[in-house]
């Protein structure tokens, strides 16, 4: 009898401290599922690449309304898809009217349609992906890692289908990638060279050798190719990952015409990283040390003076009016970003996510 | 009768008078003695361990502080990790000892290094003369986990010897739901399997009326993968953490006035990493001696006063080179109790580290039965105590640390009400309500330099201000029997400065530090049954340090029930059936480190005497 009565009085406790307990949690307001973002599409809008946290899917997009100032969204695709995007998010590059989301750590590439920012499909499966670059309306070309110390790839993927359709080998570490004068020009970071693709065979055609560490390269207004080569610096297998060799870097450039009569402006220290142009293609810019430096496309020599002395995780330049974007990437916090007036002069500054690493102008 | 001199040693809480202790005894151990300090914390006490999984690693926050601010004794040794300043919970089995005390809030003087949030001590306290026992348990239950452990005591009132071994192992590959794009999928969680093992073996000796003789030996062993988040790649991560320690100690009662003990220890700590891309290896030794001599002026006043040497001695893969630090620390401690219901206390310890000096730790606590019936007691309790913690081997050492990083010090305040009822019925409640607050400076963040290289720094101010409150009930009715304790912590912990090269905001709660944590535990006994239930709510936590992201609440049930089967008089065999996150709940501990849905186990324990 005391049993029975004890275990009711039990149930009932428990019952109502979890009931209690439920009232009382009051978590903090989450973001939903929204609804469509600010227009998107008649380049007023910025989208902030977040890499997130190493070894947590925490990566993110945010959007910037450059028409009202303001972030609109600092987790757009998981505000409007209810899910988490993934580890490291590393680079995001528009064709048409869809967004391709390049998330390294977990593998896959998202696709997204820029207008709603709702998902299309996810490319999974793939080895360490880097960066993405549409060859036509129907093809795109993806870097892939696959293995610190092997050689890489570049996936061939059906932009109608969403899947990957070949694969091209290329040298060690490939970062971006440039279509130019019907060729697709790969850097291969992790060597000396540059590997050429045909794209309308996906053949490998011969590799042009640069300098150490190519990982960024443009082409300006006169049609030369511009390659920033960081330099490479070999580190130990294991902790401490002691220096065992270290080369500096230097900003290549050459006609696609006559890829091995190249002009190389040598750094006396370390290398350049994040070369991009302005609007027009006759300003090349790119980070170095503790500052962003800017170069004529004919220039032959390498300025001595940064336009902005602050040494920034991305950059990026909207090719609309030239506006300079720099990100601080704590990576303990959420990051910031900063705007310049293409002379070097702060505009203003807005928080981000956490890692903003590039910029997107759509 | 023994003779008066045979006292037991004090323990250190004897000096800790005014501060909060929570202790779970040899009865509540039992229960876990297949688990690991994790389980039984995060089921029995409100306190926060951050989980990246089941048998992950597993670290304590208390009072608002990190796992680096907790001290973890074992018999009276601290065993955090010297690389990384703290302890892996998971990789301590909760059957090598038989008694956790944890004493909530600073305590520099007292514990030394470390003692900031909290201390976590692990003993076996000695009962003399209760001869030979025996168990052996063995555990089944979902996702490959398998279990066995061993016991053996034996006392009289000259020996006592205690035998602990445990093994466990799981697969761990649990369904969860993984959010993608053709909705939520069902996937199985790959690459955390854990395979552990403990090997405890303690005796004591009693030399002739005044001497006792105290041998210690405890192995640890784990191999485990490391589950990887949800959403991220499997890089086949994989850890092996072994811990050897041996200890060797005697203690001389000269007189009803004077007794001296002198303990030594070497301890050895091994954590061997790797994944796809890097293998990370690591090897500390410490020797240490520990000698103190303790006055007993009268019944009123004792004094203990004494001093600790340590020598460590890395072979740590991201030092590049072998290093060798000493430390030592110089204590006294006093307790005096002016009449029958005020008790007091004052302690100071000065710490000695290579090449820097820990602040002079003082503390000072008191407790005063102010108010009293024939049933009812309610005791004021106060304690103030400045706390240090010493930079880990990996802060001064590794190949972007600072030899020069300064040690951390706080200073903390609490006060305190307890009420006891013990009404002549056959129950007792005990409640105890505490306030506290503590500043810690020079904490210490790692933080990338121009080079962009992580180096850690002391950089910020941390205030901790929150409530505790528990209460206690024990009784018996006939045949039944019940414990049930109930505990609550509000806990409120921000950085308020910063130098200017610390990017975390200011005035946000820390990452991983809930708001609120409650927790209720019962433990009933009728005849042969029993019957245990443990429920905990975790407040919602912020995963970084801008106070954006979070993780929610939840709220989790565990109970098991056992039935004891007498076979003989002195054989017995209990079955018992466990069943953990009993409402199926899907939450995080960590964030994006998936957790076990409602799962159960199954264990049969045989005891013999």
């Amino acid at each position: 009898m005391f049993q029975l009565r004890f275990f009711r009085f039990l149930t009932r406790t428990l019952q109502v401290g979890i009931g209690a307990l439920t009232l009382a949690s009051c978590d903090p307001e989450s973001d939903g599922p929204g609804g469509p973002p600010a227009p998107a599409g008649n380049s007023t809008n910025v989208y902030i690449v977040n890499e997130g946290q190493f070894n947590t899917p925490n990566g993110a997009i945010s959007l910037y309304s450059k028409s009202s100032g303001t972030v609109v969204d600092n987790n757009l695709f998981t505000s409007v898809n209810g899910r988490i995007l993934g580890d490291v998010v590393q680079s995001m590059t528009v064709v048409g009217s869809r967004g391709y989301i390049v998330v390294n750590a977990t593998g896959k590439v998202e696709v997204v349609e820029m207008a709603t920012f709702k998902q299309v499909a996810t490319i999974d499966k793939l080895q360490q992906p880097r960066y993405l670059i549409a060859i036509n309306s129907e093809k795109a070309y993806l870097t892939e890692w696959v293995e610190r110390g092997q050689p890489g790839r570049v996936a061939v993927i059906d932009l109608r289908t969403n899947t990957v359709t070949k694969t091209i080998a290329v040298g060690r570490q490939p970062e971006q990638l440039l279509l130019a004068n019907g060729k697709v020009y790969v850097t291969n970071s992790d060597e000396n060279t540059v590997s050429v693709i045909n794209p309308s065979t996906d053949m490998a055609e011969s590799p042009i050798q640069v300098q150490d560490g190519p990982s960024s390269l443009v082409q300006d207004k006169s049609g030369n190719i511009w390659v920033a080569c960081t330099g490479i610096t070999r580190y130990g297998p294991a902790p401490t990952f002691a220096v065992v060799s270290s080369t500096n870097g230097s900003l290549v450039r050459f006609n696609p015409g006559s890829p091995t009569n190249q002009t190389s402006l040598p750094f006396a220290s370390g290398g350049p990283s994040d070369l991009t142009t302005n609007g027009a293609k006759d300003q090349l810019y790119y980070s170095y040390r503790r500052g962003v430096y800017q170069l004529a496309a004919g220039a032959s020599t390498l300025p001595t003076n940064p336009i902005i002395r602050r040494s920034f995780y991305g950059l990026g330049i909207d090719p609309k009016d030239n506006t300079i974007y720099g990100s601080i990437a704590p990576f303990t916090t959420t990051g910031k970003v900063i705007r310049y007036q293409p002379t070097g002069m702060a505009i203003d500054s807005f928080g981000v996510n956490i890692g903003p690493n590039s910029f997107v102008f759509y | 009768m023994l003779p008066d001199v045979r006292v037991q040693a004090a323990r250190p809480g004897r000096f800790a008078v005014g501060s909060r202790l929570t202790t779970i005894d040899s009865v509540a151990l039992s229960q876990y003695r297949t688990g690991t300090l994790t389980d039984v914390l995060a089921a029995r006490t409100p306190l926060y361990i951050k989980n990246y999984g089941p048998g992950q690693l597993s670290s304590i926050t208390i009072r608002g502080t990190s796992a680096r601010h907790t001290a973890v004794l074992w018999n009276g040794f601290n065993i955090n990790l010297p690389s990384l300043g703290e302890a892996d919970f998971a990789l301590l089995p909760a059957g090598a000892n038989t008694r956790i005390d944890v004493q909530h809030g600073p305590a520099g003087a007292t514990y030394g290094t470390g003692a900031v949030g909290g201390t976590v001590l692990l003993s076996s306290p000695i009962r003399w003369g209760m001869g030979a026992q025996a168990s052996a348990q063995l555990d089944a239950g979902q996702y490959g986990l398998g279990a066995g452990s061993l016991e053996g005591r034996f006392s009289n009132e000259k020996v006592a010897v205690r035998t602990a071994a445990s093994y466990r192992e799981a697969r761990n590959d649990f369904p969860y739901t993984s959010p993608e794009i053709t909705g939520l999928v069902r996937r199985r969680q790959l690459n955390a399997a854990i395979r552990q093992w403990s090997l405890s073996q303690d005796a004591t000796l009693r030399l002739g009326e005044r001497g006792e003789l105290t041998a210690a030996v405890w192995l640890t062993d784990a191999d485990r993968q490391l589950q990887p988040a949800i959403g991220a790649g499997n890089n086949h991560a994989r850890e092996r953490d072994q811990s050897r320690r041996l200890l060797a100690g005697y203690r001389h009662v000269l007189s009803a006035r004077h007794e001296s003990a002198v303990r030594v220890a070497w301890f050895e700590d091994v954590i061997n990493y790797q994944n796809d891309n890097l293998t990370s290896n690591s090897r500390v030794r410490t020797t240490q001696v520990q000698a103190e001599h303790t006055f007993s002026f009268n019944s009123k006043a004792s004094l203990r006063l004494g001093g600790e040497a340590q020598h460590f001695a890395a072979e740590v893969d991201g030092y590049g080179r072998k290093v060798s630090e000493n430390r030592f620390s110089g204590f006294g401690l006093l307790r005096y109790d002016p009449m029958p219901r005020l008790q007091l206390t004052a302690n100071l310890r000065q710490a000695f580290i290579t090449g820097q000096r820990p602040p002079l730790a003082p503390t000072v606590g008191a407790e005063w039965q102010f108010w009293q019936t024939p049933a009812q007691q309610v005791s004021l309790k106060v304690s103030a105590s400045r706390s240090y913690r010493a930079p880990t081997l990996n802060e001064r050492f590794w190949r972007t640390g600072d030899p020069n990083l300064r040690p951390e010090n706080g200073i903390g305040y609490e006060a305190g009400l307890r009420h006891q009822f013990t009404k002549n019925a056959p129950w007792n409640l005990q409640t105890e309500l505490t306030a506290y607050h503590q500043l810690v400076d020079d904490w210490v963040q790692w933080l990338p330099n121009t080079q962009g290289a992580y180096t850690p720094r002391n950089l910020r101010q941390v205030r901790a201000r929150g409530l505790e409150a528990s209460s206690q009930l024990n009784g018996h009715w006939g045949a039944y029997s019940l414990a049930a304790r109930a505990a609550y912590g509000f806990t409120q912990s921000e950085k308020v400065k910063g130098r200017a090269e610390d990017p975390d905001p200011a005035g946000r709660q820390l990452p991983y530090v809930p708001l609120h944590s409650f927790a209720f535990t019962t433990d009933h006994s009728w005849h042969k049954w029993q019957l245990t239930t443990g429920l905990t709510f975790t407040g919602y936590r912020y995963t970084d340090a801008s106070a954006v992201d979070f993780l929610p609440s939840y709220t989790l049930l565990n109970a098991s029930l056992g039935r004891t089967l007498a076979l003989t008089p002195t054989w017995a065999l209990m079955v018992l059936a466990q069943g953990f996150n009993l409402t199926n709940r899907n939450y995080q501990v960590y964030a994006y480190r998936a957790m076990p849905p409602r799962n159960a186990a199954l264990s049969l324990r045989l005891t013999w005497r």
